[in-house]
């Protein structure tokens, strides 16, 4: 990097540019260190928020050979600065240009991140395409929870990453050090667990527009003749694998010891400990809960072992739990217990992710040490659509739960919903009006001196997006035009001033929608969209509409026939080829329970 | 007992500014793990009080900041426990027991300003340096909350004198008088000393930044009205404690730029 000094502090944030963080590593460069980039295709305060970044971060740079370093999307400013001073995109740690490297590996943990994605390729000078690039530019893979439907990012990867990053990287590391060039590497690493590499796959469409064939093509032809058809393959031809199964990782073993401490305020300035990967609910909506089946837990002891070792080694204020749903942890309670004997010892503050109100119990003992903000997530205002995403919560438990919070001194409550579920109908819309005003009457069940401060509730309501390998995955995505026409309608039927009601932009719900469940044509749009302007889609500031239409007409797709389209479960789906270890009979299975 | 640390901020921190400092440094001390005092209250922080914040771009050599501790360390032990845990970028010189509250006393600082980027030979440094000691009023429009306010900073100039590529500057600091060292740096601009100070630093491209300065050392008043550096303090049964910590602070360098102004 030699961007001057003077230029850096014309920046928001210049700190977001600098490194220089606390428990970052160094290496030494030599001509036989591997390279390689952990790239966050959104801000630096998000980036490092992000619990997998640095755990990955750890986990890569505990061998010798690799470096792994860290790279972000800049903000516009720094764009700016950087096309105007014809600079490269550069790693934190090193300074060097991300066109050095030998891999980038972009995390694709939402949709409207993808643009990002290509602006951080361009801004680095690496061509946007895996086809135009050489062997003299870096390895571009991709991983993330978005990866488990790589195929709209098909045309920009050199290789994906499905599953839990831990299990079959070292493989690949190893493999990459037998290379004699990028195609060899990619043949060689594809029958690795979690691996898929997009360039030996081709895809042909029925006239309808739907998947006609998905395919693994010979290796022998795969470098040059994608028209070969697949059926030709011989003995000794060897193909890559027809599934792709995800990477498992069984026991959660490592544990990163540091965290990097950034040194400008980060979104969440805390430490975090992952207690629990996966989830043993099955709530329908949620692809999290199917994709990182089955659920597993450390141990409480290695728990809190190490939530002392990272509040040692960051001098954080706060500890905080990541878990998909921590009240769901074995032992809950004991844990808890443990770690609040750390923190009062430490002098730290506890916090938990999103609670369900069946376990507040245990939550309220945190409340001696935490504001008196709690955030849940009944999803659906109604028993009947509650019971069809299968989110296990009555009414009698909400309620419940709200008033034992209220007791115990929480007087802010956040309620997450969302509308547009398959099947719901108007007065399951109206109901998220109706269950709000009922958790308020409740705040009233307390004594004129046990109510302290005004009650405030603030609910937020999302645009229902369906995803990959949930039940919901066939189900038609509702309209932007009926979502806002229905939520401008509860909003309006809202009475109590204790209520701030709000939803969400189901224009970029559409777009998510359309990028969740698209194919591999959609590369075709994402690059337009990119070459238009959109960068940041998912800044509601930076969202813009009009650059997608404009890129879906310029290509020649429909995003209603991605996002608002019902699918038959025969329809052969654009991420079929993976099996992320849950079963389509399952799959299928629920949805006919949610239609029943 | 309350301590001051004197310390530097310098490299990747002068992009970090003065409330993402605090947080750093009130990290780097949980890290050491010194037994620092919390306040009361629902959420305890660990107490700390800096000398004077620092504008974000620019450095500093002797900076101060006042913590409690609540039992006796060596002063070389909290020392070294915080720069085995401190960023790149902050080096802790020295800890010594303060009998006063640095925010509270401080009333000049040093300023360092590197005048090589002006591309002005050093005989026009020199001319704009007798000329501002020379002036019994230098008036500048100075940004209040009310507004733009003609005001003469004259009296706050306490010392000005060139060394080598850099103009040592010593300006009144603290709650009561403070002088931005950019106003005096903008007279150094090329459009020449005593040129209204706003006009040349719209008009002049080439105009001393933030970052082309370094604050020094911060000084209080003793008690017979002469400036004393932070880190020495009066008074009798501190004379022992602090004066073993001068010999550390000294090798920063700015005991030697204390001589130019006797």
């Amino acid at each position: 990097m030699a961007l001057k000094t003077k230029d850096l502090l014309k920046l928001e944030k210049p700190g977001r540019y600098t490194g220089g963080e606390v428990n970052t590593v160094q290496k030494e460069i030599t001509a036989d260190l591997t390279r390689f980039a952990f790239c966050f295709p959104d801000v630096y305060e998000i980036g490092m928020s992000h619990l997998g970044l640095q755990l990955l971060y750890f986990f890569i740079n505990r061998r010798e050979d690799v470096f792994c370093e860290r790279a972000f999307m800049p903000w516009q400013d720094m764009v700016d600065l950087l096309r105007r001073e014809g600079e490269p995109l550069f790693a934190l740690e090193s300074g060097d240009s991300l066109r050095e490297f030998d891999f980038l590996g972009f995390t694709l943990q939402y949709e409207m991140s993808y643009t990002n994605v290509l602006a951080m390729l361009d801004l680095a000078g690496i061509p946007l395409r895996a086809c135009e690039r050489g062997d003299d530019f870096p390895i571009i893979c991709a991983g993330g929870p978005c990866a488990t439907n790589p195929e709209p990012m098909a045309d920009f990867v050199d290789f994906f990453y499905i599953g839990d990053g831990e299990a079959s990287l070292d493989e690949i590391f190893d493999i990459y050090k037998t290379r004699t060039n990028k195609q060899d590497f990619l043949r060689k690493i594809c029958n690795i667990q979690g691996v898929y590499v997009p360039s030996l796959y081709k895809a042909s469409y029925n006239a309808d527009g739907t998947l006609r064939d998905f395919a693994a093509a010979p290796l022998a032809f795969s470098a040059t003749s994608h028209a070969e058809p697949h059926n030709v393959t011989r003995i000794d031809t060897p193909t890559a694998p027809a599934t792709v199964k995800r990477a498992f990782l069984p026991s959660l073993d490592f544990f990163p010891e540091k965290l990097i401490v950034p040194l400008v305020e980060s979104t969440h300035a805390r430490a975090v400990v992952e207690i629990v990967r996966g989830c043993k609910r099955g709530c329908r909506f949620c692809q999290a809960g199917f994709i990182y089946r089955p659920i597993r837990e450390r141990s409480t002891c290695q728990i809190l072992e190490h939530a002392e070792k990272i509040l040692t080694a960051t001098g954080y204020e706060e500890l905080s739990l990541l878990a998909l749903s921590a009240c769901d942890y074995s032992h809950f309670s004991e844990l808890v217990d443990g770690l609040l004997e750390i923190c009062r010892r430490k002098r730290v503050t506890i916090s938990l992710p999103s609670t369900r109100l069946d376990a507040l119990d245990i939550v309220s003992k945190i409340k001696t040490l935490r504001t008196s903000s709690l955030t849940v997530a009944p999803e659906a205002g109604s028993q009947r659509l509650r019971d069809l995403i299968n989110k296990n919560l009555t009414e009698e438990e909400i309620l419940g739960g709200c008033l034992k919070a209220f007791r115990a001194g929480f007087d802010k409550l956040k309620l997450y919903f969302m509308s547009g579920l398959p099947n719901e109908t108007p007065e399951d819309s109206f109901a998220v009006a109706e269950l709000s005003e009922k958790i308020v009457e409740e705040y009233y069940q307390l004594t004129y001196e046990e109510r302290k401060r005004p009650v405030s509730i603030g609910v937020s309501v999302s645009c229902f997006v369906p995803k990959p390998f949930t039940p919901f995955q066939w189900a038609a995505q509702t309209t932007p035009e009926e979502f806002s026409r229905v939520q401008r309608e509860v909003k309006a039927s809202v009475r109590k001033k204790q209520i701030s009601y709000r939803y969400h932009d189901s224009k970029t719900a559409q777009i998510e929608g359309v990028l969740a469940r698209g194919d591999r044509r959609l590369s075709a749009v994402i690059e337009a969209a990119y070459k238009n302007g959109a960068m940041f889609d998912g800044w509601t500031e930076h969202f813009n509409y009009a650059l997608w239409l404009g890129a879906f007409e310029a290509v020649g797709l429909e995003p209603a026939f991605y996002a608002h389209r019902e699918r038959g479960t025969d329809e052969k789906l654009p991420w079929d080829f993976i099996d992320v270890g849950v079963g389509r009979g399952l799959l299928v299975r629920e949805w006919e329970r949610a239609n029943a | 007992m309350r301590i001051r640390l004197c310390f530097s901020k310098t490299a990747t921190l002068r992009f970090i500014g003065h409330l993402d400092f605090l947080r750093v440094f009130q990290q780097t001390i949980r890290r050491a793990d010194l037994p620092a005092a919390f306040s009361q209250g629902f959420n305890p922080h660990l107490l700390i009080s800096f000398a004077l914040p620092l504008p974000l771009g620019m450095e500093s050599g002797n900076d101060y900041a006042d913590i409690t501790l609540e039992h006796d360390m060596s002063a070389a032990d909290i020392v070294d426990k915080l720069n085995a845990a401190a960023p790149r970028g902050l080096i802790v010189h020295s800890a010594c027991p303060a009998w006063n509250k640095a925010a509270s006393v401080v009333t000049a600082a040093d300023y360092l300003l590197d005048v090589s980027c002006l591309d002005l030979d050093m005989g026009k440094i020199d001319s704009v340096v007798a000329e501002i000691k020379r002036s019994e009023a230098i008036i500048i429009a100075k940004k209040t909350k009310k507004g733009v306010k003609d005001t003469n900073i004259r009296g706050d100039i306490l010392g000005l004198e060139r060394v080598g590529e850099k103009v040592l500057m010593r300006l009144s600091a603290g709650s009561a008088r403070f002088l931005s060292p950019l106003s005096v740096a903008g007279l150094f601009s090329r459009n020449g000393v005593m040129a209204c100070v706003s006009d040349s630093i719209s008009q002049n491209g080439i105009t001393p930044c933030v970052s082309d300065i370094m604050r020094t050392e911060l000084y209080y008043e003793g008690e017979n009205g002469e400036l004393l550096p932070l880190s020495a303090q009066s008074g009798g049964a501190s004379q022992s404690g602090s004066s073993s910590q001068n010999g550390s602070s000294a090798q920063s360098g700015s005991s030697s730029q204390n001589g130019g102004f006797a």
